[in-house]
């Protein structure tokens, strides 16, 4: 698949639509969106995946959660990233997360896409999660249904893991790619660590060539 | 063109736009092939996951792939991260820009210094006074911008430059102070951007997106904006686009008929010519000799020395980074403000052979900080990553190192036995491991990178250690200019030793890596290339092929 096939297939879902208008629209707007996220999110059928099951895109999003955390500020589910991967999946794009696309600025995750793309990796390891839960807290039921930091503790045995670095390296780019690829919705991750896209500047840059 | 046209140029990056321009201004008429598209300033964007990550301008490994290996007794696997464009403009379209010109000492060091066991450090067969004045019309042609005088280290120079240097970054102001604090030199960096309006051209609007990027500004002094479109309105060249040369065509008195090349269809076709000229890098031009191997010629074309893709070097790198109270911002603007080389000759004192310089930067667009830009024991996952992300997205910088890479006869450019392109073509394949004295030399430079920071003032410095390079943007070395012909492929008019009308003018050319920034010099080469193919063919001393 080329660049431009890939950039054919961005899209924006319809909830993160809605979402985007309320993040635009300032910080009220922002908070009542962040809510309304929230309960997107905690309800028990929430935005369809188009390549995962219900079950797996709940997963899904709940370890990107992990990984970007919302608190006063939206995380990786209210800034469209499970949709994201979704739709890089459903979109056979995700052989282009390879190692080989991210040499220059990420370590190896050390596994290769298989015929099958990376969607087995993805796949075995959501379903492994239930089993390493059973694991380190016998008893405790499936991970979904442990608290934040037993599932933080279960992820933590799977961070060097190939599944694992995968979906970290996902959820980075969904968060700071250009929101026209579904994530970064409203340009939260942007706005989250400073960066504004308006290509366009005038000198002072920074605050330490202000008076140069 | 039904008569066969003077010159066919292989490769339209930042030799052979200028050679297609001086030919085609002299007169001559010229075809450029290259491989790529014919993108204008309107098709870039800053989509970093297209441009960075998805190779949207630069060599996919998908369709071209490379393969690497660190010694020839290896089997080469998958890797090898050569960082090459393919559009018209070739890496001038995409790069960073920074343009340093090579010091008297990068032509002469093996005189000064004496050689080096095991490698093949030489002297140039010219010296840097001979290729001052065309370093000037680089600087005038091109459109430089930077500030003559400042450095005490600067080699002599005829001409000022011709625009004065970009705005200050917040990087450059705290490079500098650290530096002189240390007692250091620091001083603006020469960057072929357009400070100010510039031979119609608009100057920098500091989107922040020059590395890895196409400037949709035209500001950045590209081939793609500047001598390409000279060469166009001569009327007397064409820059046929989509082109994938694989074979140099010779005839029976082994003398170069022209070349045959894949169209955007990947159709066969061929395209006479009275000579050929080959700019395609310093990877891709030794690829495509030893693909024009014949019964003739069984080794690969004008190889009887057996050096064509021999001692090929990358030129040393290596990162700091630090953290400051204030926002920064270095996501916009140029990507560098500020250098120093105060480090660039050879101390004997080091204990190791070796130079390089610094520079002030932040290395990384928002996914690539994201990705890796944080320090080491920073976690990369979780509210502490997000936290930290947070607060130094805006407040890094860099000091990027440069330095010099040992010609080895081990580290070269070869066909992959087994490996082939989408083109059904033998694949790339990369031998290469650092000397020992460029990895020692990367190290002290790094060093010298966080003391800078320090002095600055950084809240916080870090660095990763560094590594054997198994990759680069700068390709040297593969086609070395000399007078022997035992000892090099092409002479000091860049034309091969064993073909009379084929020459090569790109990186492979260099017979020393200089120290860190090559493109300057390939243009300088080029220019000076260009005036001395010019004559020759005046004189009626370029026979043509049958």
């Amino acid at each position: 698949m080329s660049a431009a096939d890939f950039s054919r297939r961005r899209f924006l879902s319809a909830g993160g639509a809605a979402l985007l208008a309320g993040w635009a629209s300032g910080l009220p707007a922002l908070r009542a969106a962040l809510a309304q996220a929230r309960r997107a999110a905690a309800s028990p059928s929430p935005l369809p995946f188009e390549f995962f099951t219900a079950r797996e895109g709940a997963q899904l999003a709940t370890i990107t959660a992990h990984i970007w955390p919302a608190d006063d500020f939206p995380g990786a589910v209210e800034t469209g990233i499970p949709h994201f991967i979704d739709a890089v999946f459903a979109g056979g794009a995700d052989r282009s997360f390879a190692d080989v696309n991210f040499a220059i600025y990420d370590a190896p995750i050390g596994a290769d896409p298989s015929d099958g793309g990376f969607a087995p990796l993805v796949r075995d390891g959501l379903a492994s999660l239930d089993r390493r839960s059973a694991e380190l807290f016998p008893g405790a039921g499936r991970w979904a249904g442990l608290d934040a930091e037993r599932q933080r503790q279960v992820l933590g045995t799977l961070e060097t893991t190939p599944f694992f670095l995968l979906l970290r390296r996902m959820t980075v780019v969904g968060l700071f790619a250009d929101p026209s690829y579904g994530g970064n919705a409203a340009k939260m991750g942007w706005r989250a660590i400073g960066f504004e896209d308006r290509f366009v500047w005038q000198p002072p840059f920074g605050a330490y060539d202000a008076g140069a | 063109m039904t008569q066969a046209p003077d010159f066919v140029i292989v490769g339209s990056g930042a030799a052979g736009g200028v050679i297609a321009k001086e030919l085609a201004v002299a007169g001559f008429r010229v075809v450029v092939l290259e491989q790529g598209p014919h993108l204008t300033a309107t098709d870039f964007h800053h989509d970093e996951l297209a441009t960075v990550y998805r190779y949207a301008l630069s060599n996919d490994p998908r369709f071209s792939p490379t393969t690497f290996r660190r010694t020839e007794a290896e089997l080469a696997g998958p890797g090898g991260w050569l960082q090459y464009a393919r559009l018209v403009g070739g890496g001038t379209a995409h790069f960073t820009a920074n343009y340093w010109r090579f010091h008297e000492i990068d032509f002469n060091e093996r005189s000064k210094i004496g050689a080096i066991s095991g490698t093949a450090f030489g002297d140039w067969p010219i010296t840097y006074d001979e290729l001052e004045p065309y370093y000037t019309k680089v600087e005038w042609d091109i459109g430089v911008s930077g500030q003559a005088g400042v450095s005490p280290f600067d080699p002599p120079r005829s001409k000022p430059y011709p625009m004065p240097p970009l705005p200050v970054k917040s990087s450059g102001v705290l490079f500098e102070r650290g530096a002189k604090r240390l007692g250091w030199h620091p001083f603006p960096a020469p960057m072929a951007i357009a400070s100010q309006p510039y031979q119609g051209r608009n100057s920098c609007q500091h989107c922040g997106f020059c590395e890895f990027f196409g400037c949709e500004f035209g500001a950045k002094s590209s081939t793609l904006f500047t001598v390409i479109p000279r060469a166009q309105a001569t009327g007397r060249c064409e820059i046929r686009s989509g082109c994938y040369v694989f074979r140099i065509d010779v005839d029976r008195r082994g003398r170069t008929t022209g070349v045959t090349y894949y169209d955007a269809h990947k159709r066969e076709r061929r395209q006479r010519a009275k000579a050929v000229i080959l700019c395609c890098n310093g990877a891709e031009t030794p690829r495509l000799l030893l693909l024009s191997a014949s019964s003739r010629f069984p080794d690969g074309l004008a190889n009887s020395s057996g050096l064509v893709g021999k001692h090929l070097m990358f030129t040393g790198w290596a990162l700091t980074s630090g953290v400051f109270e204030q926002p920064l911002n270095e996501f916009k603007s140029v990507l560098v403000t500020r250098v120093l080389q105060d480090f660039y000759e050879t101390d004997p004192a080091r204990g190791f052979y070796g130079g390089g310089g610094l520079d002030a930067r932040l290395d990384f667009p928002p996914i690539g900080f994201a990705l890796s830009g944080l320090p080491p024991d920073v976690p990369r996952w979780g509210a502490e990553y997000q936290r930290t992300l947070r607060h130094y997205f805006t407040r890094t910088m860099n000091v990027a190192c440069h330095s010099t890479s040992l010609p080895l006869a081990s580290n070269n450019i070869t066909l992959d036995p087994t490996v082939k392109d989408a083109w059904g073509l033998p694949a790339l394949r990369v031998t290469y491991r650092d000397h020992p004295d460029d990895l020692s030399m990367m190290r002290w430079l790094q060093a010298r990178g966080l003391e800078l920071l320090q002095a600055a003032g950084a809240q916080r410095t870090w660095s990763y250690p560094v590594t054997e390079q198994s990759g680069s943007n700068h390709l040297l070395g593969t086609c070395r200019m000399g007078t022997d012909a035992a000892a090099s492929v092409v002479d000091r008019s860049h034309r091969t030793h064993d073909v009379p009308n084929l020459f090569i003018c790109d990186g492979s050319s260099f017979v020393t890596s200089g120290r860190g920034q090559p493109t300057c010099t390939i243009q300088a080469l080029a220019y000076r290339a260009a005036e001395r193919i010019a004559q020759r063919a005046r004189a009626g001393e370029i026979p043509s092929g049958a």
